[in-house]
């Protein structure tokens, strides 16, 4: 699955979208997981985002379907 | 289609007098325009510009929801909100709420909401860069 980065998240890991392989579909608390394991350096920021599918927040139990659009939410700063 | 919500989220600058026409309502009372503008302190630090970055469709489709929930929380009958992106130097405005309702107390407590709503949830993020050169993503 491809999973779109922002903002400091991005920065953090160094790109704003990763591609994973999964065997089975994930949900979104495995996937921020996923994410804290593989990138230490950005793990408290991961601990602080939410999983997005389809342009809604997800959650942490939903199932992200294989072909959803993902992404990981890093606290926003709008206004 | 107009549901009595418009959104808008790019880099066009934000006209005040546009909004305020959008929400236009002879039926309404109380017209409230709320604008959120880039501030120059904060504490001892000194901003120069602030650069905004969203996610889109989905602050779009986040401003639409929160939008569509004021107008089921309050007798409001038009809400118009806009939000800029890209580098916005500082005095000018970031984003905007107006809402109209036949009665002052649905704007006045709709708005702030509104407010608060957007910037809890929508995917927008802003980069500042102080009068030293140096440049940090803003976090709450």
């Amino acid at each position: 699955m491809d999973v779109e980065l922002f903002a400091l998240l991005a920065d953090t890991i160094g790109s704003q979208r990763i591609s994973i392989q999964t065997t089975s579909p994930w949900t979104a608390r495995e996937l921020l997981a996923h994410l804290a394991r593989q990138y230490p350096q950005a793990a408290e920021l991961i601990r602080l985002s939410r999983v997005a599918i389809n342009h809604s927040y997800a959650a942490p139990d939903a199932i992200i379907a294989s072909g959803s659009e993902v992404a990981i939410i890093p606290p926003v700063s709008g206004g | 289609m107009d549901e009595g919500i418009s959104i808008q989220v790019g880099v066009e600058s934000i006209d005040p007098e546009h909004l305020l026409a959008w929400i236009a309502d002879p039926d309404c009372g109380a017209h409230l325009l709320f604008l959120g503008t880039t501030r120059r302190t904060t504490g001892e630090q000194l901003t120069q510009l602030l650069d905004y970055h969203a996610y889109l469709p989905m602050a779009e489709v986040e401003l639409r929801r929160i939008a569509a929930a004021a107008l089921e929380r309050w007798p409001l009958k038009r809400i118009a909100i806009q939000h800029r992106l890209g580098p916005i130097p500082i005095g000018q405005a970031s984003v905007a709420v107006a809402a109209c309702s036949p009665h002052r107390p649905a704007v006045m407590e709709g708005v702030p909401w509104i407010m608060d709503q957007l910037k809890t949830s929508v995917p927008i993020w802003k980069k500042e860069t102080r009068d030293d050169g140096s440049q940090q993503w803003i976090h709450p």
